[in-house]
């Protein structure tokens, strides 16, 4: 893989104890580096998916490794979300059904989802905390579907990341997090404002700069940094909407729960964005409600 | 020995990480190359409006994307169905058709819609792939991009793939917009269309409306037309009407008048038959028995005026009709008269009173065409015409006589309508002189014509039949001895004057006259003279009796007692059939009245003879 730079705008309030702030995500990142590493199958599978010479075979080989892997992405690939008209049983046929970026896409969600555990109850329901990723997931998915995006399964990975700085802040800094949902609750203000007001940056930005630190592509990085404030999204911008947009729907409808309290505030520009007429939004819901279940099913077991 | 095969094992790790980095590195730079071109295709696109120009187009630049085996693009249809509308090399098209074919048995085709991104799958049939790409838009599916790869499993690497998919989108926006731009282009062309026929519908309107404003301004046109012929028409009726009672009323004054100078003719020619010729008073006679029979024939033209009606023909002197005529008209006016007329002119077959009248009317036109005086020439000629001749007539000898004026002249365009009854161009005519002569000569079997030229005066020339050699017997006062005759002879009128002075006449001249008023007292008389044996030799019934049996039907009654009975019609209305044609009525002589002595005893002298 090619060396990969992600370059985030810095919020301009930053600036103020900018270095200090900088040293905190410094901090949080190499932690969690250190316990959690993206397994290597997302790597080669990267490689193999790029490289003009390699053919299915290589693909189906890469991911056949990965017993666990293998069987949750041929669930995935059965499963209601993509309703294909026959049953798809080999990681071949997936390639060449769901494609291979898509497919790689969904490897990387599994992926992270299965490192991250072991993280103290008492923070966080991790059932429920993946239970509002991947609903976040499939209504971005769905969003991006109805809005005829090439690869929804992108944003599906995105939406179901997102909020992977939360479980950083949960496992490195677990006392300061506890204090913040306190106080949260006490002031009835928003968890990630107080992130923000704390160390001048969000779980949204820890969460974006650890991917951007795997080398995972900017498409689902950069959406996963922004997906709270979705006007700094430079280069993908339509895709960040998506997740600004399903994380809002998934607080409102209550499903899940990532730790906080209130449902986070619409950015106009990112409605007009998606051209999506407001009327369509029940219709996407009620599309995307009967495939969180299954999907539930199949990534959620392991998260639990 | 260990650390040098990690260290190998390093080294080929390193030196295989270099070479596909260099390859990536190869395929991203060409995938830049390609896009880099981009804005070929895109121009290649904006130049080409049409859906097949985008599909060629498309086609030519994913050709240089990857080697595909054969491509093409389907076209989406309004009903939701896809054609193949365009192909790559164009050999490879049943064979891409085949492919569609299963592609859309095994739902492949559908997945490949709903996933809008490239679905790579293995040929049903063949050792190729097939690789599947939606063109569409946010808004909708364009069309679907299908193409073949060599091999069962081939796979397409990601950037390959992403570059197609960007280059696809492009496409289909393209599309789009092509679609778009037809659907504008076609709406302001119907809505052009639709103008125009407006405006067609309206010029056809208008031209209507005016067609109709013209039709209605050409109907107004004819009927104020209408109006004013039929005005014309009414004011000639109310004329005419005004004529025919003026005619009605002169008739009934002329028969009247008529029987009044009968009596005086006859009693003044009475009492020149009893004295000598050479007596004192006999020539103051003669002239006033000349005055009557003038007098007489004003009435019978008064007559004619009133009711037209077929000429009695005589052998008439044209001479003396003309001079009395050219006299009496012009007398005291400022017209000179200059007549040239030839001796041997030949004489004609009229009703003295009708040609009188036809010359006398001539003249007061002439007369009237010139107020401020003049000469107007009256020229006899004979004239004998042969077939064809210009005047239409039947060949033979015909006595010309020409009236010409100096005066206005008639305009050209109304030579033609001046011989119209009631047509007349002066205040005060009636339009009926100039139609009299026309029917005078007509009836004459004659003709008239006219030319004239304006300011220079007019030429009228009448054309009647002629008797050339005969000439008229003169008035010769013969000696009353040979008039002289015998026989009984019943005489109705319905005017004791005139039944008292014709017998008298009668009885001085021989005859043993006997009287009576009316037709039925005629056959009541002659009756009784047949039962006492003395018969009448001749009957003499006057044709007009007022209420009671006239002349005709008195005739028809004495025709049914005796077929050899002597009848003789007598009327003051010369213009009567009876009168002209008395034969075909029963009657054998006719007497127009007023009658002289002489006339009377004539008429009697040739139909009684004198054996009896």
């Amino acid at each position: 893989m090619g060396s990969y730079a992600c370059e985030f705008s810095e919020r301009p309030e930053m600036a103020t104890n900018d270095t200090l702030n900088k040293k905190m995500m410094e901090r949080l990142i190499n932690e969690t580096d250190s316990v959690y590493s993206l397994p290597l199958i997302y790597e080669r599978l990267t490689e193999v998916i790029n490289h003009p010479r390699s053919s299915i075979t290589d693909i189906t080989r890469i991911i056949s490794e990965d017993q666990g892997l293998t069987a949750r992405l041929l669930k995935l690939a059965n499963s209601p979300m993509f309703g294909f008209f026959s049953k798809i049983d080999t990681i071949d046929k997936a390639a060449t059904i769901i494609g291979t970026q898509q497919l790689q896409a969904l490897a990387l969600a599994v992926s992270v989802m299965e490192i991250f555990t072991g993280i103290p109850e008492e923070l966080v329901n991790m059932k429920s905390f993946w239970q509002h990723s991947i609903a976040c997931g499939i209504i971005a998915r769905t969003l991006a579907i109805y809005h005829r995006d090439i690869n929804a399964e992108r944003v599906f990975a995105a939406g179901i990341l997102h909020d992977v700085g939360r479980l950083v802040m949960f496992t490195t800094i677990p006392e300061i997090v506890k204090e913040m949902i306190v106080e949260s609750r006490e002031e009835e203000s928003l968890l990630y404002w107080i992130e923000e007001n704390r160390f001048g940056f969000t779980h949204a930005n820890v969460g974006g700069r650890l991917l951007a630190n795997w080398n995972i592509p900017e498409s689902i990085a950069e959406p996963v940094y922004c997906h709270h404030s979705p006007v700094e999204a430079k280069k993908f911008p339509l895709e960040t909407s998506f997740i600004h947009m399903a994380d809002i729907i998934c607080k409102a409808l209550g499903i899940g729960s990532n730790g906080e309290q209130f449902v986070p505030p619409l950015e106009p520009s990112t409605w007009e964005r998606m051209g999506i007429p407001a009327g369509s939004l029940v219709e996407i819901v009620r599309y995307a409600e009967p495939q969180l279940e299954e999907t539930l099913a199949i990534l959620g077991k392991n998260a639990s | 020995m260990n650390t040098a095969k990690v260290e190998i094992d390093h080294v080929s790790y390193l030196e295989e990480r270099v070479s596909y980095l260099e390859e990536a590195n190869c395929n991203y730079a060409a995938l830049l190359d390609m896009l880099t071109s981009c804005s070929d295709f895109q121009a290649d696109l904006n130049r080409d409006k049409s859906l097949e120009g985008i599909y060629r187009a498309t086609l030519v630049h994913l050709g240089r994307l990857f080697p595909f085996q054969g491509m093409g693009i389907l076209e989406s249809k309004d009903d939701n169905s896809f054609d193949l509308a365009a192909c790559e090399p164009t050999s490879c098209w049943n064979g891409l058709s085949n492919d569609i074919d299963s592609a859309i048995m095994n739902g492949t085709f559908a997945w490949a819609l709903k996933r809008n991104q490239a679905i790579t799958v293995p040929a049903v049939e063949g050792n190729h792939t097939l690789l599947l790409h939606a063109i569409a838009t946010q808004t909708g599916i364009r069309g679907m991009f299908i193409a073949r790869l060599a091999g069962k499993n081939r796979l397409i690497d990601a950037p390959t793939i992403n570059t197609l998919s960007s280059i696809l989108l492009t496409s289909a926006y393209s599309l789009e917009n092509c679609a778009l731009y037809t659907i504008l282009r076609e709406h302001s062309q119907s809505l052009e269309e639709k103008v125009q026929e407006r405006t067609a519908e309206l010029l056809t309107a208008r031209n209507m409306a005016e067609a109709a404003a013209l039709e209605l301004q050409i109907s107004n046109e004819q009927l104020s037309n209408e109006i004013a012929e039929r005005k014309r028409a009414e004011d000639e009726l109310i004329k005419a009407q005004k004529l025919e009672s003026l005619g009605v009323f002169a008739g009934g004054i002329a028969h009247d008048f008529n029987n009044i100078l009968t009596s005086i003719l006859a009693n003044l020619s009475f009492a020149r038959m009893q004295i000598s010729p050479s007596h004192l008073i006999a020539r103051r006679l003669e002239e006033c028995e000349k005055a009557t029979v003038r007098a007489s024939e004003l009435t019978q033209q008064l007559l004619t005026f009133a009711r037209g009606g077929e000429p009695v023909k005589k052998l008439i002197d044209p001479v003396a009709v003309i001079k009395e005529a050219a006299s009496f008209v012009l007398r005291g006016s400022t017209v000179r008269s200059r007549l040239d007329l030839p001796d041997g002119l030949w004489c004609v077959e009229a009703d003295g009173g009708q040609f009188s009248q036809a010359l006398h009317n001539l003249l007061i036109n002439a007369a009237q065409a010139m107020p401020d005086g003049g000469e107007v020439t009256v020229r006899g000629e004979n004239e004998t015409l042969g077939t064809d001749n210009l005047h239409r007539l039947p060949a033979g000898p015909y006595l010309k006589i020409t009236v010409e004026d100096s005066g206005c002249g008639i305009p050209e365009e109304n030579l033609s309508r001046i011989f119209d009854p009631y047509y007349t161009t002066k205040s005060q005519g009636s339009g009926l002189g100039l139609a009299s002569v026309y029917s005078i000569a007509k009836r004459h079997g004659g003709t008239v014509g006219i030319s004239s030229k304006l300011g220079e005066g007019s030429i009228f020339d009448i054309h009647l039949p002629a008797s050339p050699g005969n000439q008229p017997a003169g008035v010769a006062v013969k000696e009353a001895t040979e008039l002289r005759g015998a026989g009984r002879i019943l005489i109705m009128d319905d005017e004791d004057f005139i039944r008292e002075i014709a017998t008298e006449i009668l009885q001085y001249m021989g005859y043993d006259a006997e009287s009576c008023a009316d037709g039925k007292e005629a056959v009541e008389c002659f009756q009784k003279a047949r039962e006492i044996d003395k018969p009448f030799a001749c009957i003499i019934l006057d044709l007009t009796v007022p209420g009671g049996m006239g002349g005709k039907e008195a005739a028809a009654r004495l025709r049914e007692l005796d077929p050899d009975a002597v009848l003789i019609v007598s009327s003051g209305y010369s213009n009567d059939p009876i009168i002209a044609n008395y034969q075909n009525y029963g009657f054998n002589g006719a007497i127009r009245k007023p009658f002289d002595a002489d006339t009377l005893a004539r008429e009697l002298a040739k139909l009684i003879p004198k054996s009896l």
